[in-house]
């Protein structure tokens, strides 16, 4: 065996093989056919080795039964939900239905990207079927339409909302109220009878309809929680010990210090619904601690998001990633759910033996909130969605949500992580089997109380503002706040931090400035550039005004 | 060809460039080509910032990977040297590595904890944790540098191509008539070269324009991609960015022609190609590890992401050390035993292969009506067929979706086997031959106008007809340029995301980087598990590359060669 001089492969010497060719290559002839030159031969090996690692490997699922049914589900949960909640209602399927039920489960992406593909698939599908409608589609999603001068956009919507019009899609699952709300105003989600199907279940003392004021379950039936959710703060220890920082963070207004300068990971509140519903969160607890003056309140709580994106470091576009930040120690904190901060945490603390990432609910600044599941309009399978979600909401659903592996009825694969939105699971076998046996979601929400009629309206505002004055114009905010910082802090220049915090609009026209974010597109773009002008113009003072010492 | 068949097929290729290419970017640019839009899109100081970013990280990008890619070539076809093969091989390792996996190598490596910072603080420079945060501190210039050398293979492929098709005697002839090495060079050589250096840098130039990735990845966010993306959120009732994207159009379309301007009109070869090797000379000894430095230098910088990628697929834990503390082979047990990976190799495989062999058959056929025939209209189809490169991958993937439900919409009964909500198969395997079409018309096109037409010419002087010489003559002459369009097609197509995600919608047909992305976003594990698979995936590649190479008798980077 030898190398070829030139190219480095290796050629095989036997009295047969003779090289006829070899410029720069190792072209190697052979006259007897069934001696095969190395390289060919390697190449083979490798290639037939890798192809048949994974086949070795491979865990082979039982083929999908004759007969089986399909159950389509768009869905930004991970792989590790859907394949518990998979498994788990195929066998309650087969044991209550006697039905064979296989999964498509249909992920796009984030909460974002699932409302661009099924407001598209509607539309699109809208037009297939009523073809005299089709130049008027867009409006079918638009609950304004109803009232629009236009009467074809009116009869469009109308004949939408009377229509089963589907987009092959059976349920929605995960992604946290707001997309629900939405979806359901817009006409995509519909009821699923489950309330009058199942009336002890929503009750106070099983299913409430609302926990802290947050929506659990809509009354109409078209959305109902699966589970739940508590936002709070992720920390990296190492970190904030390298930064001289003793306390951790157990305030959202911690994260607003300047010794958070560069320091934290955010995430994009137009990509992600549980984004929004965190900065929600911190705009609510500043209206709390001002309920007779909630334009203050809600311009403190915009000038502490401000501040959150001068300390920010990077900004993601999915809320999962930030705790991957905290525990890299990348950053020294960021906004998180709770089941997202075990995971990482719990991992880290396995391979590494300490403590990289540490979670704290923020106390009287955040809640237990749901995250649903939700018929959609012509679903296919409407039987057989309304049973899943039957089962998500059954206590034997509800249970696989928090218990460790191997427990009865218990996860399979993965354990979940996540937190029951059934009161009457909390029993004494939870307490044996859960992951989370001390935790209460329905105890975390007790010093919190979330007012809707503040700023739940105002919920597809609050991504678009957050992003015109922040977000849009993060060079500018981090210059004027680090310019604060380094001038030594708010207090040392009040002239600086008043033009740091000038927003948009006073709370009181939050309804317009939402009409005219809102607007159709063109017009809407004008008041959303307007407002990143503003803001913009503002940091370049603040930033002035700091380094005069003003 | 009888004129009418040919006129017949100038009239089927126009037809697939307007149905594939034209349709499913315009439908969605014309939504966009609205006055208040662009005028919006105008009046935006961010905007307008994000267009004068990307511009300046094309400039940079495109200036770096000449400075990269340069070198490599002219070292390449200069000297000859053991292992030269091997080398030249090595440097195509990004061509091999899926960009959204390479980021979670480049956060290892950048992290505040990370390599670079653990190594600063092993030999004193700082405080474990107290280094620089590269990340968050140097995101343009990051950009720029990790745009480069993902990039620079695909002009070194193009530029080593054409040197291969330099004839030596012209040097010679230079030589003899008293120029030195680099008047040569300079008067020689160089103008020979403009066809691939314009093909190769009109490629790098548009893609690291429009490159979106990168920024998003590393958190650049003014710059006009990232801000088209962020758009994509309200696209149903916004429609700036599709007014983003036609600006970028027009802005590719101007440095198009301003570089062309700038380039000269481009001489046909008059010579037949050059045979011999005297041009390169031979090193020898630790001459030879001379020739292999540049090569080293180049492969270890933009390697070391893959490394780093194959690092945490074996490491047990990776926290503020140079290396990994502790190794586990877990991470692939999980990764190639799950049930999503086989059918996301075969499915990958297939889709890849024939979207390889649809974009070589239009490509070649657009390059050669646009370098040999020249009908009217040529010019106008090449150029609307470079289009999917200025064209964001999201957007172009909701064009081929309108684009199937259109043909749905008028031909029902197609529906069963077009609509990616029934079967994505057809359009995924468009949607990856589209996108790569530039690249393989550009190879083509720059193969054709370095190949001289004489050849052909005297082919038919003698009586060869159309297919005889296309198949004898035509295609033997450019098939290293054909095979750097359908390797770069094939790899590319692996390693294609946004078509994957939008149109593979149904688990049954999820390529291999749909399965990355799945695992990439399972909580706490599954980014090394994704590591795992991604480092089958890169191997895998790197093989079948090799399998081709071996089997056509040639390295890799000298199949490019002819």
């Amino acid at each position: 065996m030898a190398l070829c001089a030139l190219c480095a492969s290796v050629v095989v010497e036997c009295k047969n093989v003779s090289v006829v060719e070899c410029e720069n290559v190792s072209v190697v002839a052979c006259e007897d056919a069934s001696v095969v030159c190395m390289p060919r031969l390697t190449a083979v090996l490798v290639l037939a080795a890798l192809i048949a690692a994974p086949l070795a490997l491979r865990v082979t699922p039982p083929p999908a039964p004759a007969g089986a049914r399909t159950l389509v589900v768009v869905t930004p949960h991970g792989e590790h939900i859907r394949h518990e909640f998979g498994r788990a209602f195929a066998d309650w399927a087969r044991e209550h239905r006697g039905v064979q039920v296989v999964f498509d489960w249909r992920t796009p992406g984030g909460t974002s990207d699932i409302k661009r593909f099924l407001i598209d698939r509607y539309q699109a599908h809208f037009a297939l079927k009523h073809r005299e409608l089709a130049d008027v589609a867009t409006a079918i999603l638009d609950p304004r339409a109803s009232q629009s001068e236009d009467p074809r956009e009116r009869q469009a919507r109308e004949v939408f909302l009377a229509s089963e019009v589907g987009v092959g899609v059976d349920l929605f699952f995960g992604g946290g109220v707001f997309p629900y709300q939405e979806f359901a105003d817009r006409g995509m989600l519909v009821d699923a009878g489950l309330i009058q199907a199942e009336p002890d279940w929503f009750t106070e003392t099983v299913i409430p309809q609302s926990l802290s004021g947050e929506t659990i379950y809509d009354p109409q039936g078209r959305f109902y929680g699966a589970c739940l959710g508590v936002f709070g703060i992720t920390a990296s220890p190492p970190r904030l010990r390298q930064l001289g920082i003793a306390d951790l963070p157990t305030q959202w207004s911690d994260l607003g210090e300047p010794a958070y300068l560069g320091q934290l990971t955010l995430t994009d509140p137009t990509k992600s619904g549980a984004a929004v519903a965190a900065f929600e969160r911190i705009l609510q607890q500043q209206m709390a601690e001002h309920p007779d003056d909630l334009d203050r309140g809600w311009r403190e709580g915009l000038t502490l998001i401000k501040r959150l994106f001068g300390n920010a470091r990077s900004i993601t576009d999915s809320s999962s990633k930030p705790a991957r930040d905290v525990v890299r120690g990348d950053c020294a904190a960021s906004m998180a759910l709770d089941f997202q901060a075990k995971f990482e945490a719990e991992i880290a603390r396995e391979v590494g033996g300490e403590d990289r990432l540490v979670f704290a609910t923020p106390l009287g600044g955040t809640g237990a909130s749901a995250d649903p599941i939700g018929l959609l309009r012509g679903a296919p399978n409407r039987d057989l969605a309304v049973d899943f979600i039957r089962f998500v909401l059954s206590p034997a659903g509800q249970r696989l949500w928090n218990y460790r592996l191997g427990t009865p009825g218990g996860p399979e694969r993965y354990c979940l992580r996540r937190l029951p939105v059934r009161k009457d699971v909390l029993d004494a076998e939870w307490k044996q089997y859960a992951a989370d046996p001390d935790e209460d979601p329905f105890a975390v929400g007790a010093a919190f109380t979330y007012r809707g009629e503040w700023t739940g309206r105002y919920y597809r505002l609050i991504g678009p503002l957050i992003k015109a004055i922040a977000m849009d114009c993060r060079d500018e905010v981090v210059a004027a706040w680090s310019a604060i910082v380094v001038a030594g802090g708010p207090e040392a220049v009040p002239e600086a931090y008043a033009a740091f915090s000038e927003i948009p609009f006073p709370y009181a026209e939050a309804d317009a400035a939402q009409q005219a974010a809102l607007a159709k597109s063109p017009g809407n773009l004008a008041t959303l550039r307007a407002w990143t002008d503003g803001a913009i113009a503002a940091y370049a003072r603040a930033e002035r005004l700091a380094r005069e010492g003003r | 060809m009888p004129r009418a068949l040919a006129w017949s097929a100038y009239a089927v290729v126009w037809a697939l460039v307007l149905g594939l290419v034209v349709f499913p970017i315009g439908i969605m640019l014309v939504a966009g080509a609205s006055p208040d839009y662009l005028m919006e899109v105008l009046r935006s100081h961010v905007l307008r910032q994000g267009l004068l970013h990307a511009f300046l990280v094309a400039i940079a990008t495109t200036a770096l990977c000449f400075a990269i890619a340069g070198p490599l070539a002219w070292v390449g076809w200069r000297y000859r040297f053991r292992g030269q093969g091997l080398a030249e091989a090595l440097v195509l390792a990004p061509l091999i590595l899926p960009p959204f996996v390479g980021a979670l190598g480049i956060f290892q490596i950048f992290g505040t904890y990370g390599v670079v910072n653990s190594f600063g603080t092993l030999i004193g420079l700082w405080a474990s944790g107290a280094g620089p945060d590269w990340l968050g501190d140097h995101r343009l210039a990051l950009v720029i540098v990790t745009e480069a050398l993902g990039l620079y293979p695909i002009l070194y492929l193009l530029l080593a191509a054409g040197m291969s098709r330099l004839d030596p005697s012209l040097l010679e002839a230079g030589a003899a008539c008293g120029a030195g090495p680099w008047t040569a060079w300079r008067r020689c050589a160089l103008p020979l070269l403009r066809p691939a250096a314009f093909a190769g840098g009109s490629i790098v130039f548009v893609w690291s324009f429009t490159e979106l990735g990168t920024p998003l990845m590393l958190g650049y966010d003014r710059i006009t991609p990232v801000q088209i993306y962020h758009g994509l959120a309200g696209l149903s009732s916004n429609h700036q960015p599709f007014a983003l994207i036609l600006i970028m159009l027009a802005v590719v379309a101007v440095c198009f022609g301003l570089a062309r301007l700038l380039a000269g009109r481009f001489t046909q070869a008059l010579v037949v190609k050059g045979q011999s090797q005297e041009h390169s000379r031979r090193l020898v000894g630790a001459k030879a590890l001379l020739g292999w430095l540049p090569y080293l230098a180049v492969t270890a910088a933009a390697a070391t992401p893959h490394l780093a990628v194959v690092l945490l697929s074996v490491a047990r834990d990776w926290y503020g050390t140079v290396l990994p503390d502790g190794l586990t082979a877990e991470r692939y047990q999980d990764a190639l035993s799950h049930g999503m990976v086989v059918p996301a190799i075969i499915n990958s495989l297939g889709f890849s292969l024939a979207a390889t062999a649809l974009g070589l058959v239009l490509g070649f056929a657009i390059a050669w009506i646009s370098a040999r025939w020249r009908p009217p209209g040529a010019k106008a189809l090449d150029a609307l067929a470079m289009l999917p490169l200025a064209v964001p991958g999201l957007i172009m993937a909701f064009g081929f979706l309108v684009l199937a439900d259109r043909i749905c919409h008028h031909l029902p009964a197609l529906r069963p086997i077009l609509h990616p909500e029934i079967f994505p198969v057809p359009l995924l395997i468009i949607a990856y031959a589209v996108r790569r079409l530039p690249h393989v018309i550009r190879a083509t096109h720059a193969g054709l106008i370095q190949a001289p037409p004489a050849l052909e010419e005297a082919a038919a002087a003698c009586g060869a007809g159309f297919a005889y010489r296309l198949r004898r003559v035509t295609v033997p002459l450019i098939a290293g340029s054909l095979a750097a369009g359908a390797i770069l097609t094939f790899s590319f197509s692996m390693l294609e995301v946004s078509d994957s995600l939008i149109l593979a919608q149904q688990r049954a047909y999820w390529p291999i980087t749909r399965v990355i992305y799945e695992l990439v976003n399972v909580l706490g594990t599954g980014p090394a598990i994704a590591c795992a698979f991604a480092t089958w995936a890169m191997a895998f590649l790197a093989a079948a590359l090799a399998a081709a190479a071996a089997f056509l008798g040639k390295s890799p980077a000298s199949l490019f060669r002819e």
